[in-house]
């Protein structure tokens, strides 16, 4: 560069000149040669301090010549005949070399450490502008942005596993497949001819996505040390807003089944005063008697009716009340047998057509349950078979004792549950594609008798096949010896 | 007036409900008054006696939880059943604790609640026993003078605390006993709420007295709420 050699050229008249400058200054004060000697190596050793080996070699070849011609003997002569002036030369030329190597040394480490700080520097502020991202918008967009922007980067791109998003910034980006092969054979790579890094992003010992940087000019220079810093700041940054996202689904999760709560308590109160109503003037007309024959079986009409709407709105109201936190569960010893001889009895006279059928071997068990919440099931999971189950078709209630549980089974025939359904229909809300063509439902039934289940750390499913029919299956811990002491 | 039925006053604030109470029980012979609020109740007890007091738990004003207060405050002895709307054992226990003698939860069929109603008006004219009288429940007799307890004739052997529970229940048959009431019974005042030991000292009894534990006869479990001794 022809600058570079301009610059050269003018320290080395700057160094002759200092050299003449102190030759002039020393000669006038008559100093002798050893004196001399030392009063040119300050000059010498400033040169090679400041301007490197070349200037100052040029400047200590000249210094040894004024020595030579003006202090030593014979004056104004260049006449190297006494060995000390060879010696004065040697001497000059390894003070030159050693201080311009030292000087170059230093010089190199000051340029590194300021490197590092605007490393540092900038990788304290990405830290910082990465707590800032916007939470509510996509994070590997702005993230890019932020690393091209900070580090002066050619490119970057970004590849985050959860969300199956691939994002880049600049103009000269590693590509997508590179990116996400980094990240499948879990391999950095650095190219630092090229400027070319690629990281995994680890949180842990888990790998949650890749970054490419590309910094090809000057002033950009990052190095394997940024790269792995960048690398970690954009795992946490990923992790943070995907565990801020599903805190965020968690919390909107939970306020609409509070207000659906809140709508289902709420109704099923308002529904229960009118209901006292009818009730109150159904049951009273019945007591008071004196009706006509077909007066009494309206009226008896009107009064089962309104005790089945009542007992709706407590099953709504129930749901509302499984749905909060502090779901009662008062456990005590319920006896198998009569249970389900309590159930058959009840649904009996609901069940239209349907034959309800206990099975005769039924174990003298006993589970460890909420009475009324497990009736409550069962009649759940009757009145559900009764919906879909072959007209006049049995339904069978049984019960079997299997390890330190009792497994009742609610069987019908006539149904199929697809597999793919036999989950679903445990979600509230939740009605097979075409069943509500077939039967007057609200959703919630299924998912109420899970919830009961789980309360009494049991569970429930399902098993269907098109020609044997469907049996629900709700599996409760059985009583033990111990557990019979505490009945209540 | 039928000797069974009495002087009732229904404190209810929708006038729905109240018409078809007031209808449903003068047809059936009960002699009726009411109220829409439990200031007004308290107004219409000083004017007329009764023998029996509907109190709905919701109501507008002082409500129904302090209107029972105030009832049992004046009138240690009238009996106060209350209407509970909610399907929530809270709210029954303190209206208990507040001094109610029973409850029913609407919706209610009207003989259940003429049952109740009936059954709290004989209590109420019924002559006062004196305490030293033997209590015979079926086939429970309990001597509160020999603290003795026979169970069809034999006698059965009961500690002194499962006696005390026993007489305490038995006094108050045919109604629940919320489990703090019980505890107060027989610890004292501020005995807390220590469900535990109740639940082994009842489960006791129920071993000395009941032919089958698992469904008793006798003392019988209000759920969450406390217990309650088999009705004459």
């Amino acid at each position: 560069m022809p600058s570079l050699w301009v610059q050269r050229l003018l320290r080395i008249l700057a160094s002759a000149l200092i050299v003449a400058l102190v030759t002039v200054v020393t000669y006038g004060t008559h100093a002798k040669s050893f004196a001399a000697g030392f009063i040119y190596l300050f000059p010498i050793m400033l040169i090679a301090f400041g301007w490197g080996f070349f200037e100052a070699s040029v400047a200590s070849v000249l210094a040894v010549a004024c020595l030579d011609y003006f202090f030593t003997e014979p004056h104004f002569h260049f006449y190297m005949s006494d060995p000390q002036d060879w010696i004065a030369l040697v001497s000059f030329e390894a003070v030159v070399l050693l201080v311009s190597q030292l000087a170059d040394r230093l010089k190199r480490h000051a340029t590194e450490a300021s490197k590092q700080r605007v490393q540092v520097e900038k990788l304290n502020r990405l830290s910082r502008d990465v707590l800032l991202l916007n939470r509510r918008s996509a994070i590997g967009i702005q993230l890019v942005h932020l690393v091209v922007e900070g580090f002066d980067l050619d490119g970057v791109s970004l590849w985050d596993v959860r969300e199956a998003r691939f994002d880049t910034a600049g103009d000269i980006c590693i590509p997508e497949d590179e990116v996400r092969a980094t990240y499948f054979h879990q391999r950095h790579g650095d190219d630092k001819a090229s400027g070319r890094f690629t990281r995994v992003l680890f949180l842990g010992s888990r790998a949650v996505g890749a970054i490419g940087l590309v910094g090809t000019s000057s002033k950009t220079c990052i190095d394997t040390r940024t790269a792995d810093a960048i690398a970690s700041l954009a795992a946490v940054a990923l992790e943070r807003a995907h565990s801020f996202r599903s805190e965020s689904e968690a919390e909107a999760a939970r306020q609409s089944e509070q207000l659906r709560s809140a709508v289902l308590d709420g109704l099923s109160h308002a529904f229960k005063t009118p209901l006292t109503t009818i009730q109150g003037a159904s049951s009273g007309l019945l007591e008071i008697g004196g009706l006509r024959t077909a007066q009494e079986e309206l009226v008896t009409l009107i009064n089962q009716e309104a005790i089945r709407l009542g007992e709706l709105t407590t099953q709504a109201l129930q749901t509302a009340k499984l749905d909060s936190e502090n779901l009662k569960v008062s456990k005590q010893e319920v006896r198998v047998r009569p249970l389900l001889e309590g159930v058959s009895e009840q649904c009996s006279h609901r069940l239209s057509g349907h034959q309800i059928r206990v099975r005769d071997k039924i174990p003298n068990k006993c589970v460890w349950a909420d009475g009324r919440l497990l009736k409550i099931a069962l009649l759940e999971l009757v009145d559900n078979a009764s919906k879909y189950a072959d007209p006049q078709a049995p339904i069978t209630l049984s019960a079997l004792p299997v390890g330190a549980e009792v497994t009742f089974s609610v069987q019908n025939e006539g149904s199929y549950i697809a597999p793919d359904e036999r989950l679903r229909i445990f979600r509230r809300f939740y009605r097979s594609p075409g069943s509500q063509y077939r039967a007057s439902g609200t959703g919630i039934g299924l998912s109420f008798v899970k919830r009961i289940a789980e309360a009494h750390s049991g569970h429930v499913w399902v098993e269907s096949e098109p020609e044997i029919g469907t049996t629900f299956f709700l599996s409760l811990p059985a009583c033990t010896e111990g557990d019979a002491a505490w009945t209540h | 007036m039928d000797a069974l039925n009495g002087r009732v006053l229904i404190v209810e604030d929708d006038s729905s409900v109240r018409r078809s109470l007031r209808t449903t029980l003068d047809a059936l012979g009960f002699d009726l008054g009411e109220a829409s609020s439990g200031e007004e109740a308290l107004q219409r007890l000083r004017m007329v006696d009764y023998e029996a007091v509907l109190l709905d738990i919701n109501m507008p004003g002082i409500g129904g939880i302090e209107t029972c207060r105030r009832i049992r405050r004046a009138f240690t002895k009238l009996p106060i059943l209350m209407l509970t709307v909610r399907d929530s054992e809270d709210d029954k226990v303190e209206a208990l604790e507040a001094g109610a003698d029973d409850y029913v939860t609407k919706p209610f069929q009207i003989r259940e609640l003429t049952a109740r109603i009936r059954s709290s008006i004989r209590k109420f004219r019924a002559p006062e026993a004196p305490s030293e009288m033997p209590i015979t429940i079926g086939d429970v007799m309990l001597d509160p003078v020999r603290r003795r307890v026979e169970h069809g004739g034999i006698e059965v052997r009961l500690t002194p605390r499962e006696f005390d529970a026993l007489q305490f229940l038995m006094e108050h048959s045919g109604r629940p006993v919320t489990h703090t009431r019980l505890l107060t019974a027989l610890r004292g005042p501020g005995s807390g709420d220590d469900r535990e030991y109740l639940r082994v000292l009842i489960g006791q009894l129920r071993k000395k007295l009941e032919d089958n534990t698992v469904e008793p006869q006798y003392i019988l479990t209000d759920s969450h709420i406390g217990y309650r001794f088999r009705e004459v």
